[in-house]
C-alpha cells in the first residue's frame, strides 16, 4: 500500500488473472494485519494482568479470562515442575478448579514444552494430550487438542496447557505464532513479578509494554489506513459503510462516490513512480477538502482509485454539485517544482438505499456508475442507472473480444496509397490496422483502436501489424520502386514513450532501410513538448526515421512546437479537404498551412480526397506535393497492390488526365 | 545458526554418470542437509540415486520422484534426463519423512496408509504428535484426493500441505517416488518440517474464467477408466446442466479456440494445457478464486474423466490460460510466497525455494519455460530454487488444503 505500483514485486500487471491474485494477496494481508492488531491487544492485556503491581493474588485466573476469546479453549491450566528430577509436573492454576494441585506425568509433549517448545497437536487415534494422575474422571478428555504454552518462573520450568474441546477444531500454525510471542512476553513478566518488582526490571517490562502498545497503534492505523496517502484504507471505508447503513433510520441515505484518475498510468509512465506517488498524495488532500461531515469517510482502494463514502446525504442534487465542484478543483493544475500537471477524474455515485441496500451493492454501481463515466466522457460525474451493467458487460466482452484476436494474432495490415500531386504516380503507403474476426474476414474499419487504447493493447497490436506488413514490404518495393515511403501509425502514448518507441524501430530495422518509414503520430504527442525535445526526437534522429503530423490542424500543436519537433511532413486533416473547392474559409486555412509547412520545411499531404473537384483544386497548388484519399486508393491488402499494380497506375494516370480537363472519368470509377 | 540452501542440478546419459557429477558438485560443498529433496528422470535407476543419496545423508529427511522431462532451477531448464537435488541445512530446525506403497487396490485405505505415513515421519522428526509447520507430499497419481482426506484427518487444515504428483515423460504411468527407505511404485513420500527461520507457502493457478459455467448435475459411479486409478471414483462427471459433461466441455473449449473439431476426446488432446475447469475455492472480497481440474478423457456414455476431485452439485466455470500468464505467474508464486515467508518471521533471510510447476503447465508456455526459470530467478535474486514438474499440484487454498491440476506452487525458507 506504500506505492502506486500495482505490485510490490514491480512486474507490471497485465490481465484479470494477475488483478485477481492481486486482490487475493492484498485482501489475505490486509487480513492478517487486523488479526495481528487483535493478537497484540490479548497479549498486552494478559501481560498487564501479569505486571499488575496491586494484585497480590496469583495472575493467571486474570490471564485465562483475557486470552479465552483469542484461543477459544475448554480447559486452561498452569502447570509447573518442583525440579527436574520430580516424576511429573503439578498444577498450579486452572480454569477448573477441580484440577487445581493435581500432578501430572512426564510425556514427551510436555516434557518438549518444559525445554521451551511451543506444541500443538496432531489428531491421533491414541492423543499425546495426556490426563493427571488420579484427577476426578469426566473433566478431560485424552482426545482433546491441546496447546502447550511454555512459561519460565525464574527458576523453575512450567507450562500453560489450552485444551480445546473434542469436538472441536485443533489450534493451528497462528496460533502457535501467538503462543511463542506469549510465552516468550509472559515468562519475562513473570521474571519480574517474582523477583519482588524490581524496580529496574519492570520499568524495562513497562517499557516493552509501551513499545508493543505502539506497535498495536502503528499496525491499527496500518490496517485501516493506506500508508502512501494517510487515507481511510479499503476495509476501514468497507466497515465504516457497513456500519452506516445498519444504523439508517427510515428515510436516511448515504451516498458513495467511486472515483478514478484518468490519466494516471501515464503519469507513472513518462514521470516515474516517484512522480506518481506525490500525484496521489496532492489527489488525496484535495479529496479531503471534499469532506463535509465527521461521518464521511475518504479512501484510497487501489492505485488510482479512491472512493469516499457521504454520511448523511442531505440531498443528491447537492452532492452532485459538490462532485462536479470537487472535479473542476481536480482539472487545477498540480505543482511540483518545475513539473506542472494537469489530470481529471471521473466520478460515480451511488445511493442508499435507491441504488443498493449494501456496501457491495453500492460499490459495485458506483463502480459501473464511474465506468460509464470513463467511457462516455472523462472527468465527468455520472449517477447510477439500472441497466448499466449490461453496458459495461458488453464492453468486457468487446475488450475479452480484443484480447482474444491478439493472443491469436488476427491482426493484418492493410495499405492505402499516397501518390506525388505533380502526377499521380504512387510515392508510398500509408499502413493501417484491420482486425480478423474469427472466420477469416477482415474487419471494415479501424474501430478497436479507441477501446485498444483505452484498455492498453494497442502496443501488442502495433507489433501485429508491423510484423504482418513486414512481410510484404520487400514486394511492394519491388512493384512499385525503392523510393515508396510506408508510414506507421503510432498513437501519442506511444510516441511519447522513448521505450514503446525504441521496441517499434526495433522491429521496423528488422524490415530494412529505415530510411523508407515515416513514423506518423498526432499534434498531442507535442503536447508534452519537454519529453518530445529531450527523449524522443533524438530516438528518431538516430534511427534515421521521417517524422509525420497526422491530422494536422485538429489539434493544438503551435508553429513553436512544430518548429522543436523538426517534423518532416504535415497531412492536413480531412476536414479541411472536404468540398475545398466550395469552402473559401478552408482554403485560407489550407493555404495557411501549407505556408507553415515550407516554413518549417515540411513536406505537405493532403489527405480524405474523394471528388475530381477535390483533387483538381488541390493539384493546382504547386505547394502540395502529395495527395491521399479514397479518391486515389481505399485501403487495401498488400495482395491487392501487388496483383493490381497495372490496373492502378492506368487508373490514376486516367485521373490525372481527367482532372486536367481532358476526357472526363467520373470520380467514383476509382475503385482501387 | 543460519538456515542453508543449494540446489544442485546433475546430467549423464546414465545413472551412474549422473551420480559422478552429483558427487563432485557435492564435493564443493559442505552443507550438512537434514532435508533432501530429489527430482529426477524417470530413465533413471532410483534405486541407485537412494543409495547413493542414503551414503551421503544419512540422517536427513529424504524424499522426491521422478519429474518430467527435466527440472529447473537458479541456473535454468535442465536437460530432459536430469537430477535436480535440494538440500537444505537447518540445524535447529526439525525435519522428518516417511514412504509408503499406495494401497490402489483397496481406495478405502489410502486415508489411512497417508497418515500412517505422517504419524512415521513426525517420529523420526522427534516430534510425535505435534503439528508441524508444513507438510511436503510427493505421491503417485490418481489417488491424491484420497491421500489428502487421510493426511486431513489428523491436522486438517491447521497447517498447509503442498506437494506434487509424481510424473513422467509420456503420461505412461512409469512415475515413481522416493522415500527414505528406498523408490516407491505407486506410493506416496510425506515430509514433516519444522523450519527455524518460518516459511511462506504460494500455491496459484494462472488461468482466467471465461465466462461459460454449469453445474455438475450427476458424477456417475466410480468406474475404471485409467490403468494407474484403480478406481475413478470421485473423478468422474456425467452431466453438467443435465447435458454429456463431454459435449458441454467440446462447447465451451470451441467458444474460446474456434475449431472444425468436435470430438471432446481430441479437443482434449489439443487443449487440455489450456483449457481447464475451475472450482471455486473462495473470494477475496468480491473477487473469486479457484482451483483447477483437468478432464483427461471421456468416459463411455459422454461423460467426462478428471485429474482432480469434482463433487456432483459443484459449480464448474470454464477457464482459460495464455503462455505469458503462465509465465509471469511463476514469479508472481515465488514473490507471494517470499512476502508470506517474511511476515512469518520479521528478520528473515531468504534462504531459498521449493517448487512446484506442473507439467502442462510448461507444455502450455512452450519454450518460453526457460523465461520462466528466470523469471524465478530473478524474484529470489540469485537465490537457490529447485522445482520438479509434476503430474498434480497440492497446496492451500483459501485456507483450505485441495488437490488441483495446472498450479503452480512455491515454498519460501527463511534463513
Amino acid at each position: 500500500m506504500t506505492s502506486a505500483n500495482p505490485t510490490d514485486s514491480g512486474m507490471p500487471v497485465a490481465s484479470a488473472e494477475e488483478l485477481r491474485e492481486l486482490a487475493l494477496s492484498q485482501y489475505q494481508q490486509i487480513e492478517l494485519l487486523r488479526r495481528e492488531v487483535g493478537d497484540a491487544n490479548y497479549v498486552i492485556d494478559a501481560l498487564r494482568a501479569i505486571l499488575d503491581e496491586d494484585d497480590a493474588a496469583e495472575p493467571f485466573t486474570k490471564v485465562f479470562t483475557i486470552i479465552a476469546p483469542l484461543f477459544k479453549y475448554q480447559h486452561a491450566l498452569v502447570l509447573v515442575e518442583d525440579d527436574e528430577s520430580a516424576a511429573g509436573v503439578h498444577c498450579l492454576v486452572a480454569n477448573d478448579q477441580r484440577l487445581v494441585g493435581t500432578l501430572w506425568p512426564r510425556t514427551p509433549l510436555i516434557d518438549k514444552a518444559l525445554g521451551g517448545r511451543v506444541i500443538a497437536t496432531v489428531q491421533q487415534a491414541e492423543n499425546t494430550a495426556a490426563c493427571p494422575i488420579g484427577a476426578e474422571p469426566g473433566i478431560l478428555h485424552t482426545a482433546q487438542p491441546v496447546l502447550f504454552v511454555p512459561l519460565r518462573f525464574r527458576d523453575q520450568r512450567g507450562l500453560m496447557m489450552l485444551r480445546r474441546a473434542v469436538e472441536v477444531d485443533g489450534f493451528d500454525r497462528r496460533d502457535v505464532a501467538v503462543a511463542r510471542k506469549l510465552s516468550l512476553l509472559a515468562s519475562q513478566a513473570l521474571a519480574t513479578r517474582q523477583a519482588n518488582r524490581a524496580e529496574q526490571e519492570r520499568r524495562r517490562l513497562r517499557t516493552l509494554t509501551d513499545e508493543l502498545r505502539q506497535a498495536r497503534d502503528h499496525l491499527e492505523y496500518q490496517a485501516n489506513h493506506d500508508e502512501l496517502t494517510g487515507l481511510a484504507s479499503r476495509s476501514f471505508i468497507h466497515e465504516r459503510a457497513e456500519a452506516a447503513i445498519a444504523g439508517l433510520a427510515e428515510g436516511e441515505r448515504i451516498g458513495l462516490a467511486f472515483i478514478d484518475l484518468d490519466g494516471f498510468k501515464q503519469v507513472n509512465d513518462y514521470y516515474g513512480h516517484d512522480v506518481g506517488d506525490e500525484l496521489l498524495r496532492a489527489v488525496a488532500d484535495r479529496l479531503r477538502a471534499f469532506v463535509i461531515d465527521d461521518t464521511d469517510v475518504v479512501a484510497r482502494i487501489s492505485g488510482d482509485e479512491f472512493m469516499i463514502l457521504i454520511n448523511p446525504v442531505h440531498s443528491p442534487e447537492r452532492v452532485m454539485e459538490l462532485a462536479t465542484g470537487g472535479l473542476a478543483d481536480m482539472r487545477q493544475p498540480f505543482e511540483f517544482g518545475p513539473l506542472r500537471l494537469m489530470i481529471s477524474a471521473s466520478v460515480g455515485l451511488a445511493f442508499y438505499p435507491d441504488h443498493g441496500l449494501t456496501f457491495a451493492e453500492l460499490r459495485r454501481n458506483a463502480d459501473l456508475a464511474m465506468y460509464r463515466a470513463k467511457s462516455d466522457s472523462r472527468g465527468s460525474v455520472v449517477v447510477y442507472e439500472p441497466g448499466m451493467d449490461a453496458d459495461v458487460v458488453q464492453r468486457i466482452d468487446q475488450e475479452q473480444g480484443l484480447r482474444r484476436a491478439i493472443a491469436e494474432c488476427r491482426f493484418r495490415a492493410v495499405l492505402q496509397p499516397k501518390v506525388h500531386a505533380r502526377d499521380l504516380s504512387v510515392s508510398g503507403f500509408e499502413i493501417l490496422a484491420r482486425q480478423v474476426d474469427e472466420t477469416g474476414r477482415i474487419g471494415p474499419s479501424a474501430s478497436f483502436i479507441e477501446l485498444a487504447g483505452q484498455v492498453g493493447l494497442l502496443d501488442e497490436i502495433t507489433e501485429l501489424v508491423i510484423a504482418d506488413a513486414a512481410t510484404q514490404v520487400p514486394d511492394l518495393r519491388a512493384a512499385y520502386g525503392d523510393h515508396v515511403t510506408f508510414a506507421f501509425n503510432v498513437s501519442a502514448r506511444q510516441a511519447t514513450d522513448p521505450r514503446r518507441l525504441t521496441t517499434i524501430i526495433e522491429q521496423l530495422r528488422g524490415v530494412g532501410d529505415a530510411g523508407s518509414f515515416i513514423i506518423e503520430v498526432t499534434e498531442d504527442a507535442l503536447l508534452e513538448l519537454d519529453t518530445y525535445h529531450e527523449r524522443i526526437a533524438p530516438v528518431l534522429d538516430e534511427a534515421g526515421l521521417r517524422v509525420s503530423i497526422d491530422d494536422f490542424g485538429t489539434g493544438f500543436a503551435s508553429l513553436s512546437r512544430l518548429l522543436v519537433a523538426n517534423a518532416d511532413e504535415i497531412k492536413i486533416d480531412r476536414s479541411f479537404i472536404d468540398s475545398i473547392h466550395q469552402r473559401p474559409r478552408c482554403q485560407v486555412f489550407v493555404d495557411a498551412m501549407v505556408m507553415m509547412g515550407g516554413e518549417i520545411g515540411a513536406s505537405v499531404v493532403a489527405e480524405g480526397v474523394e471528388t475530381v473537384e477535390e483533387l483538381r483544386y488541390l493539384m493546382a497548388d504547386p505547394a502540395i506535393e502529395q495527395l491521399q484519399g479514397y479518391l486515389l486508393g481505399r485501403p487495401q491488402p498488400a495482395e491487392f497492390w501487388l496483383e493490381n499494380r497495372e490496373a492502378v497506375a492506368a487508373h490514376l494516370t486516367e485521373l490525372a488526365v481527367a482532372v486536367r480537363g481532358e476526357a472526363g472519368v467520373a470520380g467514383d470509377v476509382i475503385k482501387v | 545458526m543460519a538456515v542453508r540452501a543449494i540446489s544442485l542440478v546433475a546430467n549423464g546419459a546414465d545413472t551412474a554418470e549422473a551420480l559422478a557429477d552429483l558427487e563432485s558438485q557435492l564435493a564443493a560443498s559442505d552443507i550438512a542437509a537434514d532435508l533432501v529433496v530429489a527430482f529426477y528422470s524417470v530413465e533413471y535407476d532410483d534405486t541407485l540415486i537412494h543409495r547413493f543419496l542414503r551414503e551421503r545423508f544419512p540422517d536427513a529427511a529424504l524424499n522426491g520422484g521422478t519429474s518430467s522431462r527435466g527440472v529447473m532451477n537458479q541456473q535454468g531448464l535442465s536437460s530432459e534426463r536430469a537430477i535436480g537435488l535440494w538440500l537444505l541445512e537447518d540445524p535447529e530446525g526439525r525435519y522428518g519423512s516417511a514412504g509408503v506403497a499406495l494401497p490402489a487396490s483397496d481406495p478405502a485405505a489410502v486415508g489411512a496408509a497417508a497418515a500412517d505415513a505422517l504419524e512415521r515421519a513426525l517420529d523420526v522428526a522427534d516430534a510425535s504428535g505435534e503439528l508441524p509447520d508444513l507438510i511436503w507430499v510427493f505421491q503417485t497419481c490418481g489417488l491424491e484426493d484420497m491421500v489428502l482426506d487421510g493426511l486431513r484427518r489428523m491436522v486438517g487444515d491447521r497447517c498447509p500441505i503442498v506437494g506434487a504428483s509424481a510424473a513422467d515423460d509420456d503420461e505412461s504411468g512409469s512415475w515413481r517416488e522416493l522415500g527414505p527407505d528406498g523408490p516407491l511404485v505407486g506410493g506416496l513420500t510425506v515430509a514433516v518440517l519444522f523450519p527455524s527461520g518460518g516459511l511462506g507457502v504460494a500455491y496459484q493457478g494462472g488461468f482466467e474464467p471465461t465466462g461459460s459455467s454449469g453445474t455438475a448435475t450427476h458424477s456417475g459411479d466410480g468406474i475404471p477408466l485409467m490403468p494407474f486409478v484403480p478406481s475413478a471414483v470421485r473423478r468422474h462427471i456425467s452431466t453438467i446442466d443435465g447435458r454429456p459433461a463431454a459435449e458441454v466441455y467440446a462447447d465451451w473449449v470451441r467458444a474460446e479456440f474456434p475449431s472444425s473439431i468436435t470430438d471432446p476426446e481430441e479437443l482434449i488432446a489439443r487443449h487440455g494445457s489450456e483449457f481447464a475447469f475451475g472450482i471455486r475455492t473462495g473470494e477475496a472480497g468480491v473477487v473469486p478464486h479457484y482451483r483447477l481440474v483437468q478432464p483427461v478423457a471421456v468416459s463411455p456414455g459422454g461423460g467426462l474423466v478428471l485429474a482432480a476431485d469434482i463433487a456432483e452439485g459443484s459449480r464448474i466455470y470454464a477457464m482459460r490460460g495464455s503462455r505469458g500468464e503462465l509465465v509471469r505467474r511463476a514469479g508472481r508464486v515465488v514473490s507471494t510466497a517470499v512476502s508470506y515467508s517474511r511476515q512469518a518471521v520479521e528478520t528473515a533471510e531468504i534462504a531459498g525455494a521449493l517448487m512446484v510447476y506442473c507439467n502442462d503447465c510448461r507444455v502450455a508456455v512452450g519454450e518460453d519455460i526457460v523465461g520462466t526459470a528466470d523469471m524465478i530467478g530473478q524474484v529470489l535474486d540469485g537465490r537457490p530454487f529447485l522445482s520438479c514438474f509434476s503430474g498434480g499440484e497440492q497446496g492451500p487454498a483459501f485456507g483450505r488444503n485441495v488437490h488441483a491440476n495446472l498450479m503452480i506452487s512455491a515454498i519460501v525458507f527463511g534463513g
